[in-house]
């Protein structure tokens, strides 16, 4: 079509939208308008104490005419002399933080002025409330459990990491930070886990109401042996900077969440970024600077040396030309004799951490006039963290732009992009024999893993190899020495990452308003790890010694557009709502090809040009996911007391089987503004609110468990080591692969009541909001083992239950709130129970793990995640020891039926009661390695927020509190038998206990106990350590710790310089000073590193795991804020 | 302006809104991109079963089978265990399913299922030689499935739409094997389908280099010998079946040339299975006193020569041959020094040879699966049970003058031939001990014939034998068990691994023997 017969069209359509349209439109709009002169409203909005408020809107209700106050608290809005309406008409001021004020304006003639004072609004009732999918409420609207957190709570979190910086900020929302390397991945879990296998067990993010990735990956060549060693990467929102965040919204339940359907079943998340304000350009550069360390790490002795039986490891002198003075060193444990004074000990915990810093820098530039409005940000963060060496940092460099213009009174267009390249380098750690931890904490005390690299051969040194010769490049080292791992095994993740969108808002009339969102989020990330040669990494295969490398992409892709249309109905005076139906489309993509490369030719360099073999099948895969929903959303108003809403979605989803390709996710909601105070006094009771909400949400299966595939991996026999290339002959073949395909594959539906009450108390100065919720999350999908005689081994069904059931209390108090002086505290308390009801599984079912859950491969804990019936979810199952009453034969005895002198527990016997055979120590229980050991979700979370005001002067604190929730220390049972621990060389220096008396199995239990050997004194020497207390090859219950804590999240002063002579001698408005303390301290029972860390980082919602984990980085960070 | 602008934005809602009828499904969004869903000719597959089957043929399985006949002894670790009949459903679940398929995550494939779908997809290119050719495959997985395990799943194994599979007694599942049999015979005799018009598509490795017509020729041989050894595994409970034997064996593979062997070359995942086995768990078994000592005898009573020996062992570093007694025991003395597995200095043990040692290349052993001497010896065996030693010796005679064993480093192995010995029962089923080396099915024939004589292994640290014989079956793998409710409890399954009686075709013990007797070979 060309140019012409386009205007030619748009012509007539003008021509007839100005004759039909707009005529049938007016005529619906309600009376009042006629023709007169054009109109300026102006005026000023100041707050109670007199302050100009800028950013304030100005709305003429029936018009849809709006204005934003400018920075001296001044708005203006011309009405054109069309529009003027006649008699008077409503005109509101609206502005965060403050109560919305209206006024009746009678445009009668000329310029009219008209002022509004804004009071102070703490339980910012009236504000506007974004609800998802485009849809938005009023805070006393809602029906849910509200949970708010803004900028300046994140920005004075410090953390570059976004989902960290939401820790304690929220009840029920559980943040884990995976270590304290620069990048860790952070974990967060709303209300208890409800989905097994297909989702990382993480909410839906939502940037400026475009859905954002924030799955973590791992990379492809060590994700299969996940339980043996890789790096983790970051959690890809890491990419947004935190500092353009305005404010976020956490979509708790799913009551909250059903109007994202089937992506709502982990919660949502909604963030939405700063914008610009009508009036000066302003100008705001933050500088801060933090110097990090390590927090706590295991206790590791000084006192033994290497050697076992008390007896040093001797030198033998090597034949071996290769080697020398001693060939490798046989033992590979600390229970040498004790080391002669004077000899060099070495701390091998913390010889590998140094004082890292962090640089965080972001200029912010924002303003425009009444119509155009934009927000620009450039971000520079650079962490160069704790692990010496240069290959451990993270820096990220932010741009955004927000830019808003009003083109009409009826159409507002927006645009906003996000563009951030983050580029982190990572340490191989956690359990990995080529791992960082595992090198350092197993050192012999007196060995000195300095130089890392032999000087005069250049090859690496260990404490297994100390004297390697030349020509021992691939030489086993048994573990790596931690400084060459931390120098020579680079591992990177470079992301470039955009996402934005485009959004406009069309409101034909007052009463119809159409929102039309199109966003975009794509990111490239480029891969690397490296495997230097000699390298003693055992669980990537091909890589072993020889030396590998891996390198690729994983691309991610989202294209998501949102449509609703809402119309707002007034049936009379007290009867009003709103009705919006909208369509939402969204595309999804993860492409991820990472081959790797085996068997390095020379040394270097790191690339896949440089080695002998590509390991096949190759690591390549593409993912794609679509999604087309309608949804429909009503509310009622009523006397303005009762709200309403109901709302309904339907998803079609490409992964849903197709009998089932469309499921519905309804939700209601119902809030009671039972009491609202009338007039100024003071009074106990000054509002209140109940609410009660029921809703569906869901969890989408994982794509392609529909599809027969046919696949090329080797044929392998049963884990022995021999296994079948399925090419032969240089003839490629395939198998049938190992699931079953799915035949019915649905959603995973969590369905959940929430009923609360919200109180304002003593005249506002605090308030109070309860929360109760239940829910139930059904046809959650499990692989279900399937008869091996099918030729698959399981199938995907929507097999199991789980249940949420909780507690939510949050109180927040403002005893003073004087110009001078004000002080506030917030206080919130959570609990969750999430457990497997009875059919939770499908029957002849035991148990099912998660995937990556940690169990088997020398990470000692068999499941580390689980679902059992009756049991919380995600339960450790594990081996435990004998104990009387589970129908046990010891040696050939059954002790539960046989006496103490005949080697049994007795007659009086107690269920459960450890056994103690005769000598002494209890045994390992080798009947069962599904016993249920301990549960890792706390008894309750909750955080104490402060903050004090002095004049210019601010104080502030946040206490996070995890009470219970058992841990798993895998580390501090390896170091049993490696002899490290300092509690080996205490049980050596210490005399015989007495198992149940004065030493207990693990520092949680108070065992009864029986047998035989009950009450005799034994010793505690490496022969106990090794057998009944070491990770290899005593039980997991051993192991068990207490991974509760108190921490001081936040400690801060901060300083506003605002005098007038900051203007006038430096041209700022103002300069912000502030010192803050970042997860200073941590109180906790356990014995390692911090108990908030993760073994499987982001990508699993199995908690409390730690085999060689990474510690946790404390800091102080000193910024600057310049404000002009 | 502005009218312009509002119709640009409610066109662009226009197109936004209009979603696409196959957005939701098709390739790459609901069907996996990453893999082959539709495969349209067979050779991908067939490639792949003739690499998998092997690792069932040569893996555990046939471990287990190779300490349970004494062919090998389990010297460490687990293998040590299996070999004091420790083997419990965990321990064999994988195998179990590898009959079928995929097994666990990382085991299996190539079986049953890709034998299926292999067919499927020739039939409807009417491909006689493949189908023919899946038959084959087929009574060769089930065959040894059902001597293993006795009652398996095998009419609604392996079927997508079954999942909970039906047990069939053992005899239906020998019976339904021989009707495959008998109908891949007769698809051989007609040339169909598109790799008889074309030749092979290179994806035939068994009997690489054949034209189509040669390969269903061969495959026709290897039918035949099937059937007679299929036969021979009911003949303890069918006396019928000895004639049946013998009618196939004649129509059976004809000549070493003919003989069906396992697929290996000199790459690492090429290799011989029990070559792999002995790299990365080099001392976890070694030889059988069993083999040993009866080749020794053999040797010695003059009804053989010392080549085989060789072959298969190393001389120990004081000049002799000697093997383990199993579970590795060391420390029990025979009156008759028969059996003895102790080296005569220093307890000295003869290792494996280099075709499966692990440590020699090429370590591409290639090792027979059926043979024409193993069509030759049920020939005997089934003549014998009809006519006695006159009618079995010339059978006996021409499996002793075609003495081959395999291939290693691209050449057939053969060992010289041997001059006739009278065709007793004990000569016949010796000599097929000795020359199916590492072949399960020397194990059917133990369970038949009781031959060679073998006492159980003792329990560590005594003499006198277990309270229970050499086992007759394996349990099924645990995950069955879990999952499939149609499994046979052990009792109604008829014999339990413990038990004394060895098959559900022959609930007779063989007679018990042990190491403390002058000698368990009374001949």
């Amino acid at each position: 079509m060309s140019i012409e017969g386009f205007g030619r069209i748009a012509r007539t359509l003008r021509s007839w939208a100005r004759s039909r349209l707009w005529a049938a439109l007016l005529a619906l709009v309600p009376a009042g308008l006629a023709a007169q002169q054009p109109v300026t409203l102006s005026g000023k909005v100041t707050s109670a104490a007199g302050t100009p408020l800028s950013g304030a809107q100005v709305t003429i209700e029936p018009l849809g005419a709006v204005a934003t106050s400018r920075g001296d608290g001044s708005y203006t809005i011309l009405v054109p002399a069309a529009r003027v309406p006649s008699g008077t008409v409503a005109v509101t001021a609206r502005l965060i933080g403050y109560k919305a004020n209206t006024a009746q304006v009678s445009f009668a003639g000329g310029p009219v002025q008209q002022d509004f004072t804004l009071a102070d609004n703490p339980l910012q009732l009236g504000e506007i409330v974004v609800t998802g999918a485009g849809t938005s409420s009023e805070v006393e609207k809602l029906g849910t459990v509200r949970n708010y957190v803004d900028s300046t709570a994140i920005v004075n979190s410090n953390e570059s990491n976004l989902v960290n910086a939401l820790a304690a900020k929220a009840p029920n929302v559980n943040i884990t930070s995976s270590a304290g390397d620069p990048g860790a991945s952070a974990y967060i879990q709303i209300r208890g886990i409800t989905s097994v296998e297909s989702s990382d067990g993480q909410p839906l993010f939502v940037v400026d109401g475009v859905p954002v990735d924030n799955v973590t990956q791992y990379n492809l060549a060590t994700q299969q042996p996940l339980n043996g060693g890789t790096v983790f990467p970051p959690n890809p929102l890491i990419s947004l900077n935190p500092d353009d965040i305005e404010n976020i919204e956490i979509l708790k339940g799913a009551s909250s969440g059903a109007i994202y359907g089937s992506r709502a079943g982990q919660g949502v998340i909604l963030i939405t970024t700063k914008k610009g304000r009508p009036g000066q350009t302003k100008y705001s550069l933050r500088s801060s600077i933090s110097l990090s360390d390590h927090t706590q790490l295991p206790a590791l002795q000084t006192e033994f040396g290497q050697g076992s039986g008390g007896v040093a490891e001797t030198c033998v002198p090597s034949s071996d030309p290769a080697l020398v003075g001693c060939g490798p060193q046989v033992s590979t444990s600390s229970y040498g004799p004790k080391i002669a004074a004077g000899t060099p000990i070495y701390d091998h915990a913390t010889e590998i951490f140094r004082q890292g810093f962090t640089t965080d820098n972001t200029l912010t530039v924002s303003g425009g006039s009444d119509r155009t409005q934009f927000f620009l940000s450039g971000g520079y963060n650079y962490d160069r963290g704790i692990i010496v060496g240069d290959n451990s940092h993270y820096r990220r460099i932010s741009v955004r732009f927000n830019g808003d213009q009003r083109i009409s009174d009826r159409l507002k267009v927006g645009a906003n992009v996000n563009y951030s390249n983050g580029f982190g380098g990572f340490v191989q750690s956690r359990n990995d024999t080529g791992g960082l931890m595992i090198g350092a904490l197993r050192t012999p005390p007196e060995f000195n893993n300095l130089p890392f690299v032999d000087p005069l051969f250049n090859q690496q040194r260990s404490y297994r190899f100390p004297n390697p010769g030349p020509g021992t490049e691939f030489a086993n080292r048994g573990y790596d020495n931690p400084f060459w791992v931390a120098n020579e095994e680079p591992a990177t993740s470079n992301v470039s990452r955009t996402f934005g969108g485009v959004n406009g808002e069309w409101a034909p009339t007052s009463w119809l308003k159409f929102n039309e969102s199109l966003g975009l989020d794509y990111s490239n990330d480029e891969r690397f790890e490296g495997w230097a040669v000699g390298n003693s990494e055992t669980n990537v295969v091909g890589v072993t010694h020889v030396g590998g490398v891996t390198a690729g992409y994983i691309r991610n892709q989202q294209l998501d557009n949102n449509l609703t249309a809402t119309l707002s109905y007034s049936a009379s005076q007290s009867w009003k709502g709103t009705f919006t139906v909208g369509q939402n489309l969204n595309s999804q993509s993860l492409q991820s090809r990472q081959p790797l490369g085996t068997a390095l030719i020379a040394a270097q360099p790191f690339n896949l040009g440089n080695v002998s073999g590509i390991s096949q099948p190759l690591l390549d895969f593409l993912q794609k996911t679509h999604l087309e929903s309608y949804f429909a959303q009503a509310t009622a108003d009523i006397g303005q007391q009762l709200y309403l809403t109901a709302a309904v979605r339907n998803d079609g989803v490409s992964s849903f089987d197709a009998t089932n390709q469309r499921a519905w996710f309804p939700k209601g909601s119902a809030a009671w503004v039972f009491y609202r105070q009338k007039g100024a006094g003071s009074h106990f009771l000054t509002y209140g609110k109940l609410r009660t909400a029921y809703g569906q949400s869901g969890t989408q299966p994982t794509p392609y468990l529909l599809s027969s595939i046919f696949a090329s991996s080797a044929i392998t026999d049963g884990g022995w080591g021999p296994a079948a290339s399925t090419a032969i002959n240089g003839v490629g073949g395939l198998i049938s692969g190992f699931n079953a395909p799915a035949t019915v594959l649905k959603p995973e539906r969590v369905k959940e009541f929430e009923a609360g009450i919200d109180l304002g108390l003593f005249s506002d100065k605090a308030d109070l909001s309860v929360t109760h919720y239940r829910q139930n999350s059904d046809d959650v999908i499990l692989n279900v083992p399937v008869p091996t005689s099918t030729g698959y081994v399981q199938e995907p069904e929507n097999a199991a239950s789980l249940q949420n059931r909780g507690w939510e209390v949050s109180l927040n108090m403002r005893p003073i709130t004087t110009k001078g002086f004000a002080w506030d505290v917030g206080l919130q308390w959570a609990r969750n129970r999430g457990t497997v009801p009875l059919g939770g599984l499908p029957a002849g079912l035991q148990f099912a793990a998660f995937p990556f859950s940690g169990g088997g491969n020398g990470a000692g804990l068999h499941t580390g995640g689980s679902i059992m019936v009756g049991q919380p979810i995600g339960v450790y199952l594990g081996t435990d020891y004998v104990r009387c009453g589970r129908g046990l034969v010891v040696g050939g005895v059954d002790i539960d039926h046989s006496s103490v002198a005949g080697g049994g527990c007795g007659t009086s016997l107690t269920p459960g009661a450890l056994f103690i055979d005769a000598t002494g120590y209890p045994q390992l229980d080798n009947a069962s390695s599904a016993y249920v050991l301990g549960d890792p979700n706390p008894d309750w979370t909750g955080s104490v927020r402060t903050n004090f005001r002095f004049g210019k002067l601010s104080i502030g604190g946040l206490l996070d509190i995890r009470h219970g929730g058992i841990a798993y220390n895998g580390t501090k049972g390896a170091l049993n038998q490696f002899g490290t621990g300092l509690n080996t060389a205490q049980g050596r220096d210490g005399g015989p206990v007495i198992f149940g008396t004065n030493y207990q199995v693990n520092s949680i239990a108070n065992d009864a106990v029986a047998g035989p050997g009950a009450g005799m004194a034994v010793p505690l020497n490496q022969s106990w350590f090794q057998g009944g207390a070491s990770v290899f090859n005593g039980p997991d219950v051993a192991f068990l710790e207490d991974g509760g804590w108190v921490k001081i999240r936040e400690i801060s002063m901060g300083y506003t310089i605002n005098q007038p002579w900051v203007s006038r001698a430096m041209g700022f408005s103002s300069i912000e000073l502030r010192v803050a303390g970042r997860n200073l301290v941590s109180w906790n029972n356990y014995d390692g590193v911090d108990p908030e860390t993760s073994l499987l980082g982001a990508g699993s919602p199995v908690r409390g795991l730690n085999y060689f984990n990474s510690p946790q980085a404390r800091s102080w960070v000193f910024t600057v804020t310049f404000n002009r | 302006m502005r009218p312009s602008f509002r119709v640009m934005l409610g066109l662009g809602l226009a197109l936004g809104a209009a979603g696409c009828s196959d957005y939701l499904s098709g390739p790459g969004v609901s069907q996996d991109p990453n893999n082959i869903t539709t495969l349209l000719t067979p050779g991908p597959l067939y490639i792949a079963i003739q690499a998998a089957q092997p690792v069932q043929f040569e893996g555990q399985i046939a471990r287990n089978i190779g300490l349970y006949t004494q062919q090998v002894a389990g010297i460490a670790r687990q293998q040590q265990g299996f070999d004091l009949y420790l083997s419990g459903p965990s321990d064999v679940d994988t195998y179990f399913g590898a009959v079928y398929g995929a097994s666990n995550l990382i085991t299996g494939g190539g079986a049953l299922l890709d034998i299926h779908k292999m067919q499927q997809i020739a039939r409807k290119a009417n491909d006689s030689l493949y189908i023919g050719v899946g038959k084959v495959y087929e009574a060769l997985v089930i065959g040894f499935a059902a001597d293993v395990w006795g009652d398996i799943p095998y009419r609604q194994a392996a079927d997508s739409t079954i999942l909970k599979p039906k047990f069939d007694p053992q005899l239906q599942v020998y019976g339904d094997l021989q009707a495959q049999l008998d109908s891949a015979i007769n698809i051989f005799l007609v040339a169909t389908g598109p790799t008889n018009a074309g030749g092979s598509d290179g994806s035939e490795v068994t009997y690489a280099g054949l034209g189509a017509a040669q390969l269903r020729s061969v495959y026709t041989q290897v039918a035949h010998s099937l059937k007679a050894r299929l036969y021979m595994h009911v003949a303890a409970t069918d006396p019928t079946a000895y004639q049946k034997a013998l009618n196939e064996a004649k129509l059976g593979i004809s000549a070493p040339a003919n003989d069906f062997l396992w697929f290996h070359d000199a790459t690492p995942n090429g290799n011989n299975i029990w070559w792999q086995f002995n790299v990365t768990r080099s001392s976890d078994i070694g030889p059988g006193a069993a083999a040993i000592e009866i080749l020794k005898r053999r040797i010695n009573a003059g009804v053989e020569d010392s080549s085989r020996l060789k072959f298969y062992f190393t001389k120990t570093s004081d000049g002799g041959y000697f093997g383990y007694r199993p579970g590795g025991a060391t420390n029990v003395q025979t009156t008759g020094g028969i059996y003895n597995g102790n080296g005569s200095a220093g307890a000295k043990y003869s290792t494996f040879n280099a075709f499966i040692d692990g440590a020699t290349p090429p370590g591409d052993f290639r090792q027979p699966e059926i043979t024409y001497v193993e069509t030759q010896l049920i020939a005997a065996e089934a003549s014998f049970r009809i006519g006695g030693t006159a009618a079995a010796q010339p059978f006996l005679d021409a499996a002793r003058t075609n003495r081959a064993y395999g291939a290693t480093g691209g050449s057939a192995v053969t060992f010289p031939a041997l001059p006739s010995v009278a065709a007793t029962l004990q000569n016949i089923m010796e000599e097929k001990y000795v020359a199916l080396y590492l072949n399960p099915e020397v194990w059917s024939d133990w369970k038949r014939t009781c031959l060679p004589a073998l006492a159980t292994a003792p329990p560590p640290g005594g003499t006198a034998p277990q309270n229970f014989s050499i086992p007759g079956r394996l349990p099924y793998g645990q995950t069955e068990i879990n999952a499939n409710p149609n499994t046979p409890t052990t009792s109604s399954a008829g014999v339990t691994i413990t038990s004394t009686s060895i098959n559900p075709n022959q609930p007779a013990a063989c007679p018990a023997l042990n190491y403390t007797s002058s000698s368990p070979l009374a001949n």
